[in-house]
């Protein structure tokens, strides 16, 4: 699995660069507005958006064929790729929690350390539940169809955020009265069993495909 | 089967089915040390039976033994004496060569770096340029160096001569008889280069619409005439 996992952080080493160039005018633009956690958030959603890239340039050079020939399970090529995001995930936190530091310096409200955490690690769950909710259709539909499904997955819960307005506000106020280490324990078990959802699902579509 | 009298590839009544297109019961045998040439026009169903051999597409019938052994397409183990090469290259234009060396190591349980890089050497393949900067000749030798470095018994190559010039076929065929001659490997080649079959094939399967017409010795051929003009003729007989 290894030389999978390296195949696409290779096929990707051309990008790194503009993503981090894209981000850091993203918090020039709007390190002021949105604030330094809101930066270390959408850092981390961003980056997790890479994997989709990586569909992306399997089908360019027609890899998904080429990686049935080779001594690997398909198996083996789903989990790598849920290696992958994870690993950008954990890059795009690291990186935006750098990003907020810094613009917390500037900021005229600065936010304490714990906090600008706790949106970096939301960032996180966020890019990650991206990851599980889209991969399965990258494996199933194809890079192309399966961002028009990633631009749905994105817009409907800003949507409903819109929508309930107040009420999302208030229902996120509730869980804020929930005691930290009960709230931690069960967004990370629901992470993970995202996650193997998420994998189990993956592994039954890219069995049965031909390429 | 006793393993050292096996055959590198059998095949037996494969049949894959789509619509109006049928592979039919494809028999073929390829021995140790020989190379099978694969002819026959486009839409034959070269790819098609190479793709189903390999587990690339399934089946719809038939069987398939590499190397003595019922091929699965999840056989971790006997898929690492294989090497496969199905388009000019299946690694994203932004790595090298040295970064596939990476990636193959990790991929290969025998990748053995140094016959990598020697080989690269020999094809005049440069190991640290980028791959959209290679050549389609590059491109074709960087996908064989990878299929041939991690001490492969059976190649299956689909077209990997098409499109390059004479110098850069005849670099590869030699490759190839290194490979079959002194290493004893085994190829399956397909070609519409019938040149380059007559060359470097022992034996030749003809395949015409999905069925396998015939499979002779390069002699036998040579007997009759050259593959052009029979493989011209049969098509224009059976259209």
């Amino acid at each position: 699995m290894k030389g999978l996992i390296l195949k696409d952080l290779y096929a990707m080493g051309g990008l790194y660069r503009n993503t981090l160039f894209a981000l850091a005018i993203v918090c020039v633009c709007l390190g002021l507005s949105i604030g330094a956690g809101g930066i270390a958030a959408a850092t981390s959603v961003i980056c997790a958006t890479m994997i989709v890239t990586t569909f992306t340039l399997d089908e360019k050079c027609r890899w998904q064929g080429f990686s049935a020939t080779l001594p690997v399970s398909r198996r083996d090529c789903v989990a790598a790729k849920y290696a992958v995001h994870l690993i950008y995930c954990l890059a795009g936190t690291a990186v935006g929690f750098i990003f907020a530091l810094i613009i917390n310096i500037f900021a005229k409200e600065k936010m304490a350390l714990p906090d600008l955490s706790m949106s970096a690690v939301v960032g996180f769950i966020l890019g990650m539940v991206f990851g599980f909710v889209v991969i399965p259709f990258m494996f199933k539909f194809g890079a192309e169809k399966a961002r028009i499904i990633m631009m749905v997955i994105i817009l409907l819960p800003t949507a409903a955020v819109f929508l309930l307005d107040g009420k999302a506000v208030s229902f996120v106020d509730r869980l804020a009265l929930i005691s930290p280490a009960i709230l931690g324990a069960v967004t990370a078990a629901a992470l993970v069993l995202a996650g193997v959802l998420s994998l189990a699902a993956s592994i039954k579509i890219y069995g049965k495909k031909e390429f | 089967m006793d393993y050292k009298k096996a055959a590198a590839l059998e095949v037996k009544g494969l049949r894959k089915e789509y619509p109006g297109f049928v592979l039919e019961g494809m028999n073929l045998t390829i021995e140790k040390g020989k190379i099978m040439g694969l002819v026959g026009e486009n839409g034959a169903g070269k790819t098609t039976a190479m793709k189903a051999m390999l587990g690339i597409i399934r089946p719809d019938g038939g069987a398939v033994r590499i190397l003595g052994k019922d091929f699965s397409s999840d056989d971790v183990e006997l898929k690492n004496r294989i090497g496969v090469v199905l388009d000019e290259v299946n690694f994203y234009e932004t790595m090298t060569a040295k970064q596939v060396g990476k990636v193959c190591a990790g991929v290969f349980s025998g990748w053995n770096e140094e016959i990598f890089q020697q080989k690269l050497g020999r094809m005049n393949v440069a190991m640290n340029k980028k791959i959209k900067d290679y050549s389609k000749g590059m491109r074709i030798k960087l996908s064989l160096a990878a299929a041939m470095s991690h001490g492969a018994e059976l190649l299956i190559l689909d077209e990997p001569t098409s499109g390059l010039d004479p110098v850069a076929r005849e670099e590869i065929l030699e490759e190839f008889e290194k490979f079959a001659g002194e290493e004893g490997g085994s190829i399956l080649l397909s070609s519409h280069i019938t040149s380059d079959l007559e060359r470097a094939a022992d034996d030749i399967t003809f395949i015409h619409k999905g069925k396998v017409v015939f499979t002779k010795t390069k002699a036998e051929l040579q007997a009759i005439g050259n593959i052009d003009d029979i493989m011209t003729e049969y098509v224009r007989g059976h259209r």
